[in-house]
């Protein structure tokens, strides 16, 4: 649920083609052959073969698109069902699988493999512990997709004019900067916040690097985990608490919610009444989605800061410079510039407007940020969960999942007032989740395909440390 | 690139410094010029703690200010005119600057 950007660009893979099937439980057809070692796990899209949303393109769940749900072509697709409890080796990575997925050094190609992964283990996950509630892979699966669309170039240019002409005393500001220039005899800049704007799209290149970075970390993380469950509790038959327990001496110190959370999904494979089931997988989601946004924390911090003063700085610095040394009277105005930032003043004349095109950047950064396009539409993070709650979630009698949600839920029971405001806020986005996780969570669409037609395909070796 | 006396005008001379820059309440830094006899021209900005200069070598040629600067490997022109109003006007990168007398 990092919601990030990454570089969607590219033509990887990470499926093979399947012939079309509306359930997914596991069939009888050999599986796949497991992958070699230093080789891609899975078969890499052929050139045609890779449809725009998973390229950059586009994606069938674009806002522009509506928000709906897949087209038909994918083909109505089943939650998974409860099956034989038994997934099949190789239809899930194996945690050496999501290790050599989470090293690819190919960023779109990375990204990829993540989501379907992510898809195959909510799908396993959800023939272990049943499919009537979402597991948090369900709901990383499409954060991971948005992760990969491209920022369409078109409207970024756009967006961020917009944004800075409408920061509150720019043109006061970029009219200061000119004044300066001209008691120093220099010429005036033309257009500067259009030449800001033009800086500032280079900058979201560092915004889906750093939350890239995030999401490759979690999903190291958190994917095996998933692995290591489906591998540990597939076909039990009885909750047996004992072989819980032992599964659960694996988790290190710093993982305590993640070790609550899949004790709660423990539970909840065998809970047959469906208030409490679905309480108890909303507490493993929310569990896993507060251990994964502290982790992620620091990359959206740096995401939404570091271009500041990395890119926007810089640029600001440059244009001053290009103008004083290309225009300046008697061609001193390279001298002049040295001297003057030699001094500091220019990075004090500089800073009211810096100040101010920061606060452009980081609402176009977060609206881009703030954007989750899922099966059942486009969801803008910065408005209110537009779901009610479904009717076995509306009250929360689990204490546990009470205790959390008083943590994290400004508005509880209601989705009114989930809406994040600022995206490098952990508690504003963990408002927003908890609803999210809350609303969506019985929704079938969540275990569509992310790419339709096609499944993973990962070795069939056992997992370590279960 | 020589600078010679005759080369330069007398209205040309003495001390400049840009219009916004002029008047006692100016605050941050700014520069000011002067037009020397010897075919020096003494680039300084001041203000904000600032005292540094740069001196060149200049002549004119009609309404022209050819210098050298420091480095440089071509000779940098700038457009002048005296206005009526006994202002310089200088013109580079393709806008003009007012300097008044200090």
């Amino acid at each position: 649920m990092g919601v990030p950007k990454a570089d969607g660009a590219g033509s990887s893979p990470v499926a093979q083609p399947t012939t079309p099937k509306t359930e997914t439980a596991p069939k009888a057809a050999p599986p796949p052959p497991a992958a070699p070692k230093n080789e891609p796990m899975v078969k890499r899209w052929q050139p045609g073969e890779v449809p725009d949303a998973a390229s950059g393109k586009a994606t069938v769940f674009e806002a522009k698109s509506g928000g709906g749900p897949a087209p038909a072509a994918a083909g109505p697709v089943a939650a998974p069902g409860k099956g034989p409890n038994v997934p099949a080796a190789g239809s899930y990575p194996t945690p050496a699988d999501t290790d050599r997925i989470a090293n690819n050094p190919d960023a779109a190609a990375r990204n990829l493999d993540i989501t379907q992964a992510y898809a195959d283990l909510s799908k396993a996950m959800g023939q272990v512990v049943g499919s009537d509630n979402a597991n948090w892979s369900t709901f990383a699966t499409w954060a991971s997709k948005q992760a990969g669309a491209s920022i369409r170039g078109e409207d970024i240019p756009k967006a961020m004019n917009d944004a800075i002409r409408g920061v509150a005393g720019f043109q006061g500001k970029v009219d200061q900067v000119n004044g300066w220039l001209k008691k120093l005899g220099m010429p005036q800049i033309p257009d500067l916040p259009g030449r800001l704007a033009q800086k500032m799209v280079g900058a979201m290149d560092q915004v889906q690097q750093a939350i890239g970075d995030g999401n490759q970390r979690v999903f190291k993380e958190i994917a095996p985990e998933f692995s290591k469950f489906v591998e540990t509790f597939k076909g039990d038959t009885k909750y047996d608490q004992a072989k819980v327990d032992r599964y659960l001496q694996h988790f290190q110190p710093g993982q305590e919610k993640l070790k609550d959370a899949f004790a709660n999904y423990a539970k909840a494979q065998f809970e047959t009444d469906p208030k409490k089931k679905a309480e108890l997988m909303l507490l493993g989601n929310n569990l896993i989605g507060m251990h994964e946004q502290t982790r992620l924390q620091g990359d959206i911090q740096k995401a939404l800061n570091a271009p500041i003063d990395n890119v926007l700085k810089p640029a600001l610095k440059k244009i001053i410079r290009d103008t004083m040394s290309n225009a300046g009277p008697f061609g001193s105005g390279k001298w002049a510039y040295d001297k003057l930032d030699k001094a500091g003043l220019i990075d004090k004349a500089i800073s009211p407007i810096l100040n101010a095109a920061g606060d452009a950047w980081r609402k176009v950064a977060t609206d881009q940020l703030m954007t989750l396009a899922t099966p059942s539409g486009t969801l803008k993070l910065g408005d209110d969960v537009p779901k009610g709650f479904p009717p076995n979630l509306r009250t929360i009698d689990n204490p546990d999942l009470k205790k959390v949600l008083d943590q994290v839920d400004r508005t509880p029971d209601t989705t009114r007032g989930s809406a994040g405001k600022d995206w490098a806020s952990f508690n504003d986005r963990m408002n927003y989740i908890v609803d999210l996780f809350r609303s969506y969570g019985q929704d079938p669409k969540m275990f569509d395909p992310p790419f339709p037609g096609r499944t993973g395909s990962y070795s069939k070796g056992g997992v370590n440390g279960s | 690139m020589g600078a010679s006396t005759a080369q330069v005008p007398g209205d040309l001379l003495g001390r400049w410094v840009p219009d916004a820059a002029a008047g006692s309440s100016v605050e941050g830094p700014f520069v000011e010029l002067e037009f020397l006899k010897g075919g020096k021209l003494r680039y300084a900005l001041k203000g904000e703690g600032l005292d540094e200069a740069l001196v060149l070598d200049f002549h004119t040629e009609d309404h022209t200010i050819v210098t050298r600067p420091p480095g440089a490997t071509a000779d940098a022109k700038t457009h002048y005119e005296m206005e009526p109003d006994g202002s310089l006007i200088l013109e580079y990168g393709g806008q003009k600057g007012r300097y008044v007398r200090a």
